[in-house]
């Protein structure tokens, strides 16, 4: 167990300076100097220089970059261009927005999707393992910002019963519609994974052996099967969590949600360069960090990885 | 499945592609209305005979800027992910082959890639660059190299192994000979299942990238920037929003059906 964590850790760590150095090079890959982004092209001179020196343009590649390091570890991702704001702190702030609706559209979308496939692969090729599968595959097509519009066109101008968009705290009302937006696409992939590998664990013969004892339909699938079940499909649960802060951000986009993806994507049309980046490398950290724990999970879920 | 349920879904996948196809290559220029013209006369008007779709603010006919932006999304994603797949075929390829440190260097470089959520580092890279169609597609294509990399890299492995490899080596086939003589024609299958399972997520990616104003810019409507345009408008116009998302969920539904089916017939075993 210990040596897993260790290789898990390992790996993480190796993911985390590829991420640092990959958003280093998009951060020098910027056409132009961001000195003209911030103060336009008709500038003085000195205001030039002292902005030079405080985005340590003028120093040589290597110090560039251990000067990034050195900020990302510490959590300094420089300030907007516009409202000198530190990233950091705007995005501190709107983390737990963005995490109640990651969060809640993963719950959602893991008991739906288990169920979805335990009933689909149940019923395996019935006209109801059919229907379900093609729900599904729609569930995957369809385009998550347009789904959130169809939701507010629903729900809020047609029935009056949820609020179109915004945030206040402490009113469930306004997370609904986006987490359930948010969590229809991950479910569809789940509800397919789990059917898949239900109906080879059906065919064991345990679950013969546990027919014949006579236990109750319910007590056989969602004891005895789901749990062999579990691993794969948490794993994806897992990988569905890239997923979700990329869908994240379009849905806070739809839903005017003033999460971390909000933040960011406005940033793209003022090409707040700090804000972008810090935005992604953010999450990315989160990403890799939710899948290190994803991995010790699995490695106490199952016995032989373990022993590895 | 049996194979006839893997043919049916087959051959829907391809009568609904084709369908899409028919109405946005053969049917958009037998329409008289242009996607572009402007009649201020006609603003927001809803979906009646004249405009099946209903018009926008401009006055302009949104059936023919939703089968007009739906070829354009269909060849651009066919674009983007054809030439995914090429660069990371050669990748897998040169990498799988070779193997040693230059494969682990490689790999790694497309686990550290893969680290980033897929469409915010679509979202990065395509920012660093003026919107159009180049942020559109160089983003798209460089955040999915790595995916298909590591799909192609396992089958190159696999073939790499094998009795005809060894001979093709021991009469003095050169390397390169060995790779696209030998493995890629023996990969064709694996390819093209790739190509087929991403390319609904492709074209997905690229609406959201248009949705977000990166995209090529207006008057040229996108699938993506119909739907972006139409949402400040849900009110009074839901109808601008509700087309060209429905165009949009079809393709890559036929996409999507026709990928699951190919892989259940080619090559099972990629999930």
């Amino acid at each position: 167990m210990v040596n897993l964590i260790f290789k898990r850790l390992t790996s993480s760590l190796i993911s985390l300076v590829g991420v640092i150095l990959i958003s280093f090079i998009l951060l020098d890959l910027i056409p132009g100097s961001p000195v003209y982004e911030i103060i336009g092209s008709r500038a003085d001179k000195d205001t030039i220089e002292s902005l030079n020196k405080k985005l340590n343009i003028d120093k040589s590649l290597p110090e560039k970059f251990f000067g990034y390091f050195k900020n990302i570890l510490t959590g300094n991702f420089g300030e907007s261009f516009f409202t000198n704001e530190k990233v950091i702190d705007e995005i501190l702030k709107r983390f737990p927005k963005t995490f109640y609706l990651a969060f809640g559209a993963m719950i959602l979308s893991s008991l739906l999707g288990i169920f979805i496939g335990v009933m689909s692969a149940y019923f395996h090729n019935t006209f109801i393992d059919k229907s379900l599968i093609s729900i599904t595959l729609l569930g995957i097509s369809t385009p998550v910002f347009w789904l959130g519009i169809l939701f507010i066109l629903l729900f809020s101008v047609k029935l009056q019963i949820l609020p179109a968009g915004g945030y206040e705290d402490g009113d469930v009302r306004y997370l609904i519609l986006p987490v359930l937006t948010l969590g229809i696409r991950p479910a569809s992939f789940i509800a397919r994974l789990t059917r898949s590998e239900m109906i080879n664990v059906l065919t064991e013969t345990y679950i013969n052996t546990a027919k014949a004892k006579g236990l109750s339909v319910f007590t056989i699938l969602f004891k005895h099967a789901l749990k062999n079940v579990l691993i794969p499909v948490i794993q994806l649960i897992g990988m569905d969590i890239g997923t979700l802060l990329g869908g994240a951000a379009l849905i806070e986009i739809v839903f005017n949600y003033p999460g971390i993806g909000y933040y960011g994507l406005k940033a793209i049309a003022q090409r707040d360069y700090p804000v972008i980046l810090g935005v992604v490398v953010f999450s990315a950290v989160c990403f890799i960090i939710v899948n290190f724990i994803v991995d010790i999970l699995n490695g106490f879920l199952n016995p032989r990885l373990k022993t590895e | 499945m049996n194979t006839k349920s893997f043919n049916s879904n087959l051959i829907s996948g391809l009568i609904l592609l084709s369908f899409i196809l028919f109405l946005s290559v053969i049917i958009y220029p037998l329409s008289k209305s242009d996607p572009f013209t402007q009649d201020l006369a006609h603003s927001l008007k809803s979906p009646s005979g004249d405009f099946l779709f209903g018009t926008d603010t401009l006055g302009r006919d949104l059936f023919s800027r939703t089968l007009y932006a739906t070829k354009y999304s269909f060849v651009l994603g066919v674009i983007i992910t054809f030439l995914t797949v090429v660069a990371g075929t050669l990748i897998a390829l040169i990498s799988g082959y070779f193997g040693g440190w230059f494969d682990e260097v490689l790999m790694r470089i497309m686990d550290c890639m893969m680290a980033f959520p897929f469409l915010l580092l679509a979202i990065s890279i395509a920012s660093l660059f003026e919107p159009g169609n180049f942020a559109v597609c160089f983003s798209l294509i460089i955040a999915g190299i790595p995916n298909v990399a590591r799909l192609v890299r396992g089958s190159v492995i696999q073939i790499k192994c094998r009795d005809f490899i060894t001979a093709c080596k021991s009469a003095g086939g050169s390397n390169t000979r060995i790779i696209f003589l030998h493995i890629l024609p023996n990969m064709l299958s694996t390819i093209i299942v790739v190509f087929s399972i991403r390319i609904g997520s492709v074209i997905l990616s690229e609406a959201s990238l248009s949705f977000l104003g990166l995209g090529i810019q207006p008057p040229v409507p996108t699938l993506g920037s119909l739907i972006e345009a139409g949402s400040a408008y849900i009110f009074e116009a839901p109808w601008w929003s509700i087309f060209p998302g429905i165009f949009l969920a079809l393709i890559v539904f036929g996409w999507n059906i026709l990928g699951d089916a190919l892989r259940d017939i080619l090559d099972p075993r990629l999930q």
